[in-house]
């Protein structure tokens, strides 16, 4: 059952992918910024929930601290950092948010040490059998949550009025601007709904690992990127499908295209191929 | 001596880098987050030939060839995707070139290529020479942009549908300018396989990428003084200063930061800044 | 005579919606044609397929007898077709003059390695002068198109068109947003343009100068070329003034 294997492992990797990229698709649809920083979330909610786990003995408490204080890094990102270079072209933010992301993970190793944080008593550390294969608790548990996650999203984005501005946002961004629909508000709700989905993305993965480091986040933050630019940048349905999809890919292309290319080069392998089929992405208009 | 020379070596190789990657982001507006694949691939190719026999001089053109066809390679990529969806590829193609060098045994895989025979110049003479080069490069930089091919970079990074409608030929010109941009990392790469003697997959990443556009960005995006002097400040500084050496990646991402928060000319931005305040009570 | 511009069968959709369908234009030499609709009917569209920035799902353009089909819109300009686009774009970072003289010189540089051995732009001064003088511009050649009000910009936009010297212009909404006597002197500047060699293809809302300055119509609803002929006739028939009161009902375009 080799194949079943890589298809659930890909799925696994393609949930964790799925809710760092929707963070991502979130912002861009609302600022069409690529927002690297994105990951310095994703690695501050991996770092806060192993220490909060260590210090309180709850897991699910620490998760929501995390999600909490990663939420409100994430307005203060966009408050401090974003909101006063708006006005200037797109790839000053993203040159900007690079450059954000590049010191956080310098501040993350200052701050935590270079060596990673584990937990001391790992939570949902047993494993269980499926079919041929043992899967850890903590590996369902980022399934079933990202599913349980991504479906209050696309509730909220289809039903709320936030979710209305959003696609408004997305589909007239001259007119939402001009209506006030796209307002500080809005944006910082988005911001700490998507850094928090990092952040708990974050916590799952060094719960999985065991395992929280200053650079955990550089492979998903670029990962994450072409996740949303294959999906055509601003879709929510898509970037999670892209997502998924880009895990299974890349866990049946490293058995094998092993030989000829790492992990990550398979995956910007596929999204150039799909980038040169279609320019603006496989969702994307146009 | 031995120390002081190796360090403008390097200068000059970034001084180079530099200034390909600001032909193509700042004259031509195409921005690249993947600039470190074709160092690496003139590198690589320089390291090959070297280690093959062939002498210095020779494998300057090959390496500055292979690194400028990958970059058409990618600039018709560039013709497909626009804005982020470049930046993005681009990054995309960094990855790629990674992945496969680190797989590849006859490229050292992960753990590179080894013992290349040097220029047979000691380590004065080969500064001098990489200094020459980054002179050169400084010369045709300037060049291009007096030129009438740097009125239409200049007008492709204003506004490409306008320059399409005006008639201007928007992919040869933008073929043209990751070419040129590419080659110059091309021979970058042949200068560092010859002075340093190793190459390795860990020096052509994403960071070197990202920090052969911070010097662009802190050096002014387009400026041409201003680039070298981002390229020597971000190269000496971190050598010069141990403090900085250790938080070398803070220094270029907070710098990336402030300067595209504060200052979006950089410092030839600062510079003008400057020297119109002062000029401005003599005016009046 | 023989058809200058000749679309045939143009169809083309957005997301499933049929903006054109069907479209067939000709232009003659020596016509200055008035292209007229309300909002939505897809004049811009039918613009842009002729121009090349959109690729339509069926049909072809001729210029001249050649076929346009799969062209870039920079090659068919250099064919002989001029576009002025509704929304202005200058480079805002060069001059006016500049603006000129680099669509004046882009036959001439198509190679990248010509324009990176040329300095001078001598001819390209001399003809942007020229042209700067035909559309009323001396007077700014220096100043930045930024800091020009909407007019004078349209008429850059023209002026970048005419370096080429085409053979047919197309002009979208060169009018719009005008004062009446800006909008008077502009159209009476475009009727000057036209000559026995090229012809011109204008877009208008302003029906009062269309019909003062264009020798033949052209009108377009819902995707669909529905009467043409010469204005008058145009303007009494009885489809043409539903389509532009049906526009009025329905609200927005
Ligand atoms: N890029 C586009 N994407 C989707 N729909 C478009 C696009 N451009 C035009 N349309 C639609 O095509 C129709 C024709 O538009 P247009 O050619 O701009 O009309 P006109 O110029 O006559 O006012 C309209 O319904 C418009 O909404
Ligand atoms: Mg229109």
């Amino acid at each position: 059952m080799l194949f079943l294997d890589l298809f659930v492992e890909g799925l696994v990797q393609g949930s964790i992918y799925a809710l760092i990229a929707i963070g991502l698709t979130l912002v861009y649809g609302l600022l069409r910024i690529l927002h690297v920083a994105h990951a310095g979330m994703f690695t501050l909610g991996g770092y806060l929930s192993v220490w909060a786990t260590n210090a309180s003995g709850s897991f699910v408490l620490s998760l929501l601290a995390a999600a909490l204080a990663a939420g409100v890094a994430g307005i203060l990102v966009y408050r401090l950092c974003y909101r006063p270079i708006l006005h200037r072209p797109p790839h000053v933010a993203l040159i900007a948010s690079i450059g954000l992301y590049v010191g956080m993970e310098e501040l993350f190793r200052l701050f935590f040490g270079p060596y990673g944080m584990s937990h001391t008593d790992p939570p949902l550390s047993e494993t269980v059998g499926f079919f041929s294969m043992r899967l850890k608790y903590a590996e369902i548990a980022i399934m079933a949550g990202a599913v349980a996650l991504i479906s209050a999203l696309a509730v909220v984005v289809n039903k709320t009025r936030l979710g209305m501005a959003w696609r408004a946002t997305v589909a007239e961004p001259q007119m939402a601007l001009s209506c006030g629909i796209n307002n500080d508000r809005i944006r910082d709700l988005i911001f700490f709904i998507g850094s928090a989905l990092a952040a708990l993305a974050g916590a799952m993965v060094a719960l999985v690992n065991n395992y929280a480091e200053p650079t955990m986040g550089a492979v998903p933050a670029y990962k994450a990127l072409a996740i949303i630019v294959l999906a055509g940048l601003g879709d929510v349905g898509g970037t999670l499908l892209a997502a998924l999809a880009l895990g299974v890919i890349e866990s049946f292309g490293t058995i094998y295209l092993g030989k000829a290319l790492d992990r990550d080069a398979i995956a910007f392998a596929f999204m150039i191929v799909v980038l040169m089929l279609r320019p603006r992405g496989i969702f994307g208009k146009g | 001596m031995d120390y002081a020379a190796s360090l403008l070596t390097v200068a000059g190789i970034n001084i180079i880098l530099a200034l390909g990657l600001n032909l193509i982001t700042g004259y031509c507006g195409q921005i690249s987050l993947g600039h470190a694949a074709f160092y690496g691939m003139g590198a690589y190719c320089a390291a090959l030939m070297a280690k093959a026999g062939w002498p210095f001089f020779a494998v300057l053109l090959p390496a500055m060839a292979v690194a400028g066809v990958l970059g058409i390679v990618v600039g018709f990529a560039a013709l497909r995707v626009r804005h982020d969806f470049l930046a993005i590829t681009t990054m995309g193609v960094g990855f790629l070139f990674l992945g496969i060098v680190r797989q590849q045994e006859w490229l050292g895989g992960e753990m590179g290529i080894y013992n290349i025979p040097g220029a047979g110049l000691d380590s004065t003479g080969y500064m001098l020479l990489t200094l020459g080069f980054a002179a050169l490069a400084a010369a045709l930089s300037a060049h291009i942009k007096r030129s009438w091919m740097g009125r239409v970079f200049n007008a492709i990074a204003d506004d490409e549908d306008a320059a399409l409608t005006a008639g201007v030929n928007v992919a040869g010109y933008k073929l043209a300018a990751f070419a040129i941009g590419t080659a110059m990392a091309g021979l970058a790469g042949a200068l560092y396989a010859h002075g340093i003697r190793y190459v390795g997959p860990e020096s052509f990443g994403f960071v070197d990428s990202v920090a052969i556009l911070c010097m662009v960005v802190v050096g002014g995006v387009g400026s041409v003084p201003g680039v070298i002097a981002g390229a020597l400040l971000l190269t000496l500084l971190p050598q010069l200063l141990q403090v900085v050496s250790d938080y070398r990646l803070l220094l270029y991402g907070g710098l990336l930061f402030l300067v595209t928060r504060f200052s979006p000319g950089g410092m030839a931005g600062m510079a003008r800044a400057i020297a119109a305040a002062a000029g401005r009570p003599r005016a009046s | 005579m023989t058809a200058l511009l000749e679309a045939r069968g143009i169809c083309v959709s957005f997301d499933g919606v049929q903006a054109l369908q069907e479209v067939n234009i000709t232009v003659e030499t020596g016509e200055l044609v008035g292209l007229i609709g309300p909002n939505g009917a897809g004049k811009t569209t039918l613009l842009h397929v002729i121009a090349g920035i959109i690729n339509p799902q069926r049909g072809d353009v001729f210029l001249d007898r050649r076929s346009l089909t799969g062209l870039s819109t920079d090659r068919r300009v250099l064919m002989g077709l001029g576009i002025s686009r509704q929304l202005v774009r200058p480079f805002y970072s060069m001059s006016v003059r500049e603006n000129v003289e680099l669509a004046a010189g882009a036959a001439g540089m198509r190679n990248p390695l010509t324009a990176l051995v040329r300095r001078n732009s001598r001819a390209e001064r001399r003809q942007s002068a020229r042209i700067l003088a035909l559309v009323g511009l001396e007077a700014f050649a220096d100043k930045h198109p930024g800091d020009l009000p909407l007019g004078m910009r349209k008429r850059l936009e023209m002026a970048k068109c005419l370096a080429h010297k085409p053979r047919l212009l197309l002009l979208d909404e060169p009018l719009a947003g005008l004062p009446q006597t800006e909008a008077r002197a502009l159209a009476d500047t475009i009727a000057r343009l036209q000559n026995e060699r090229s012809g011109i293809v204008v877009i208008e809302h302003n029906l009062g100068e269309v019909l003062r300055i264009c020798s033949r119509m052209v009108v377009m609803d819902n995707g669909r070329c529905i009467k043409t002929g010469a204005p008058e006739r145009v303007m009494a028939d009885a489809r043409v003034r539903a389509a532009y009161l049906g526009e009025g009902h329905a609200g927005t375009g």
